[in-house]
This record gives C-alpha cells, sequence and structure tokens, in this order.
C-alpha cells in the first residue's frame, strides 16, 4: 500500500521540480499526494470548511510554488501552513457571521459522549476515525493528525503551531490515551 | 496492565483505567504508534484500539478524497500560460540564476486570472463562467472577482449601466471590431438585412454611416494584437514585484485552529499574497 501523503514512485525532487517547470503531470502527482491528507487534517480543524480551505490551499501553492526550495518533509510542512492559515482565515470569517444560537440548536445536534460512544463501536474507517480524533481537545486532535496524517516530525509540528517540543509531545501521547479511553468506555472490541 | 498474573494489581489498574486515559503504555510505544512504527497487529490487546484508528487515519485515500483535480489543473494550466505568454515579453530573467531557468513564475493569481480572462479559456474563465465546484468558485470571487457561484447566482456587483435589458451588441470600437467588420462585409456582399441589428448599427453609427464602414474597418485591430495589448496592459499594472512564497514554514505563534489577534485580518493578508 502505498504511503499516504507520499510522491511514490518518482523521485520527489525530480517531480517537484517537473512541476516548478509547469508539467501539469508532476503537479498532477504532488496533488494526489496531498490532498487526502490536506482534506482529513481540516476536517478536524475546520469541519465545515474542509474542502473549500484545501481549495483554497492549492491556488495559494500554485502561486508560491516556483520559489519553493526543500525535500518532501518541507515540502509538507509547507503545505499544512499555508491550509492551517487559510482554516484561520476561514474560522475568523465565519465567526463574524451571525450563526444559530446554541439555545436554537436540537439537542440532538450537538456533540455527546453517547454518539461518540456508538461511533467508536462500529467499525473504525477513516471516517469514523476523523470524528473521534475531532472529538479531542483541539491542541490534542490537531497534533495527532498533523503527526499521524500529515507525517510531519514533533520538532516540525512545534514551528507550525508555536509551541514547545515538549508541550506537542504531551499532547499527542495525551490524546492518544484519551483516544483509548473513549474507545474502551464504549466497550469496543476489535 | 504490567502484570495479568496478580489479581489484585489487574484489579487496581482496571479502576485507574475507568477513571483516567487508558491505556497505561509508554510514551516510546505512543510514539512509535504516531511514526507508524507500530501497526495494530504489533500492539497489545489494550492498545489495539487506538492503533487501528491511528492505521485508519493512515488508510489509502478514498475517491472522495481525489475529486477536484481537473478544476485544479485547469487553474494550473491557465496561470502558467498567462504567465509564459508575458515571460519574454518582459525580458524576464529568474531571480536565483545558479537555478534551471524557470520558464514560468506566478507572482500574483489575481493578476493571471484577470490576464486568462481576457486572452485565455481554462479554468480561470471557468471561474467567471460559474464552472467551477463551490470551494474554487468561492476562492475565484474572493481573489479574481469572478461570480460568487451558488448559493447566490446574482453577482455581487452591479453590472455595468450598460449591461441592463436591452440589447446592446458588441462595441466596434473594442475588441469585437475586426468580427464585426469581417460579418459586415460577408452580410453586405450578400445583400443580407441583418445589418440592421443592433451590432451592425453599432459598427455603421462608430463608422459615421454606411459609407464609412470599410475604411474604418481598415484600421480595426486585428484580434492577435488586441488581445496581446491587454495581456501586456494587465500585467503592466498589476505585476507585484519582489513576491517571495516561503520555501520553509513559518512559524505561528497561535496554538489551537482558533483565530488568534495576532495574525493579519484577511484582507490584509490577502493583500499582502498579491503583492508582496
Amino acid at each position: 500500500m502505498p504511503i499516504l501523503g507520499y510522491v511514490s514512485g518518482d523521485d520527489f525532487t525530480t517531480v517537484l521540480s517537473a512541476a516548478q517547470s509547469g508539467s501539469e503531470d508532476a503537479f498532477a502527482a504532488l496533488w494526489r499526494a496531498a490532498n487526502p491528507v490536506l482534506l482529513r487534517y481540516l476536517r478536524v480543524i475546520a469541519p465545515d470548511a474542509a474542502e473549500d480551505i484545501a481549495a483554497e490551499t492549492w491556488i495559494q501553492v500554485m502561486r508560491g510554488l516556483a520559489a519553493f526550495r526543500g525535500n518532501e518533509s518541507d515540502w509538507r510542512a509547507w503545505l499544512f501552513t499555508v491550509a492551517r492559515r487559510r482554516a484561520i482565515d476561514e474560522t475568523r470569517r465565519r465567526s463574524r457571521r451571525p450563526t444559530t444560537a446554541l439555545d436554537d440548536v436540537a439537542v440532538t445536534q450537538l456533540p455527546s459522549a453517547p454518539d461518540t460512544a456508538e461511533l467508536a463501536m462500529q467499525n473504525l474507517g477513516t471516517e469514523r476515525a476523523i470524528t473521534l480524533v475531532a472529538a479531542l481537545p483541539p491542541l490534542q486532535a490537531e497534533v495527532i493528525m498533523l503527526r499521524v496524517v500529515g507525517g510531519l516530525d514533533t520538532e516540525t509540528v512545534a514551528r507550525l503551531l508555536g509551541r514547545s517540543s515538549g508541550a506537542i509531545r504531551v499532547a499527542a501521547h495525551r490524546g492518544l490515551r484519551r483516544l483509548a479511553g473513549i474507545i474502551a468506555e464504549a466497550g469496543v472490541t476489535l | 496492565m504490567t502484570d495479568p498474573g496478580v489479581p489484585h494489581d489487574d484489579m487496581l489498574s482496571s479502576i485507574w483505567r475507568a477513571r483516567t486515559d487508558v491505556p497505561d503504555v509508554g510514551d516510546d510505544v505512543l510514539d512509535a504508534l504516531l511514526t507508524g512504527d507500530l501497526t495494530p497487529a504489533e500492539t497489545t490487546a489494550a492498545l489495539r484500539p487506538v492503533a487501528e484508528v491511528v492505521a485508519a487515519l493512515r488508510s489509502a485515500p478514498g475517491a472522495n478524497e481525489l475529486t477536484g483535480l481537473d478544476e485544479t489543473l485547469a487553474l494550473f494550466r491557465a496561470a502558467r500560460s498567462v504567465a509564459v505568454d508575458r515571460a519574454p515579453r518582459f525580458g524576464y530573467a529568474p531571480a536565483r540564476s545558479h537555478r534551471a531557468p524557470r520558464p514560468w513564475r506566478l507572482r500574483s493569481l489575481k493578476i493571471a486570472g484577470a490576464v486568462a480572462v481576457a486572452v485565455l479559456g481554462g479554468g480561470v474563465a471557468a471561474a467567471y463562467a460559474g464552472a467551477l465546484p463551490a470551494g474554487l468558485q468561492k476562492f475565484a470571487h474572493r481573489s479574481i472577482g469572478a461570480p460568487a457561484g451558488q448559493p447566490n447566482p446574482r453577482p455581487h456587483k452591479p453590472p455595468h449601466p450598460s449591461a441592463a435589458s436591452l440589447p446592446v451588441g458588441p462595441n466596434p470600437a473594442g475588441p469585437a471590431a475586426h468580427g464585426l467588420c469581417t460579418a459586415y462585409a460577408h452580410a453586405s456582399a450578400h445583400g443580407s438585412g441583418t445589418q440592421r441589428a443592433v451590432a451592425f448599427k453599432n459598427l455603421v453609427a462608430a463608422a459615421g454611416g454606411p459609407g464609412n464602414v470599410t475604411a474604418y474597418c481598415g484600421t480595426a485591430p486585428r484580434p492577435g494584437a488586441g488581445a496581446g495589448a491587454r495581456a501586456k496592459a494587465g500585467v503592466g499594472i498589476g505585476a507585484a514585484p519582489g513576491h517571495k512564497p516561503h520555501g520553509k514554514p513559518v512559524t505561528h505563534p497561535s496554538g489551537g485552529p482558533a483565530p488568534s489577534p495576532s495574525h493579519t485580518p484577511p484582507g490584509k493578508q490577502k493583500g499582502k499574497a498579491a503583492t508582496g
């Protein structure tokens, strides 16, 4: 199985260089490798606008592509940096719009522990896994997605989030333990 | 569950797990899960569920995660074409001479988009036609002023006063002149009455009377020259010098995904992206 999010087959440097020279095929290869990864990350940090933000991310990446320098890890870190900024912008934009008051939201629409437990008891597809992670505290959820799905190391995530490496490590570990707790409470046996 | 052979310890462990996060595994094991060095099959029974979640996060892409490539490539193509078109005209040289020359470079998609709409088909024109998926369409709307697309089919800005309900026809003083002249000559030669059409009325009026149309059309710009001139004008006005995207991720001061006051507001950021 190809490793999610990495340019398989061709050497990344070759593919990147071709894309920077205007090769559509090369750009498509970069997109195919990274778009699913970006979407999964965005569905955790900006679930209502993940597709929009991913599209915007790619347009911004096109703009900066020629000037990009770095290896595949740098490339991924850059993609996530762009995506994250776009997500923050989008969150801010939406927060300025009038939204439904919490009282008006039906109780069934609110996230709740029983829903999460029910979710955990089903077979764990990617969708359910993402939803489970999204139920974690925001920092833990984001760190887990960047580490697991993004394939970024602790130091890169720390730079991206503006936190210490220690804080990132702790958040990742706590997140995984809490995730285990959520599944255990649901009584799931896999 | 450190020692399953000792019932007392096992019971304590169960109580602990019930009250806090479980299971009680070492950080090094969790690190191995994060990096993918530990698969669900290699974990203990207690850790297997969370290992399954991690594996699912990393699973192969689904079809729904690979839609939108065509639209993205259309934009890529349109932007590249514009950049290639303008590079030789301005004697463009790569900023880093020790690198291989790059035939294209995008400094501002906004400029590229505007020019592409004037001279090209492709994705940017599709954005204007409202043909892109919601995400791209929305971005195109914000960045190059294309229509917003659904859910509001009407453009944000009211149309020009001249674009009212009455037919106006192409402007004979503009890029359409050559086409109008060709059609007019054809209609005249075949004795057609289509000269009365709005477009031809405009042409006759611009020429100063039916007798002057031939002379007027002799001065009409050919399509190639007109498009080039527009492209040049578009690039010249809006080209943003010194756009340097970051090759490395920039440290971000904010922690979670929530907005942080230290960030540049979207409006500013957009301007910055387009010009700096």
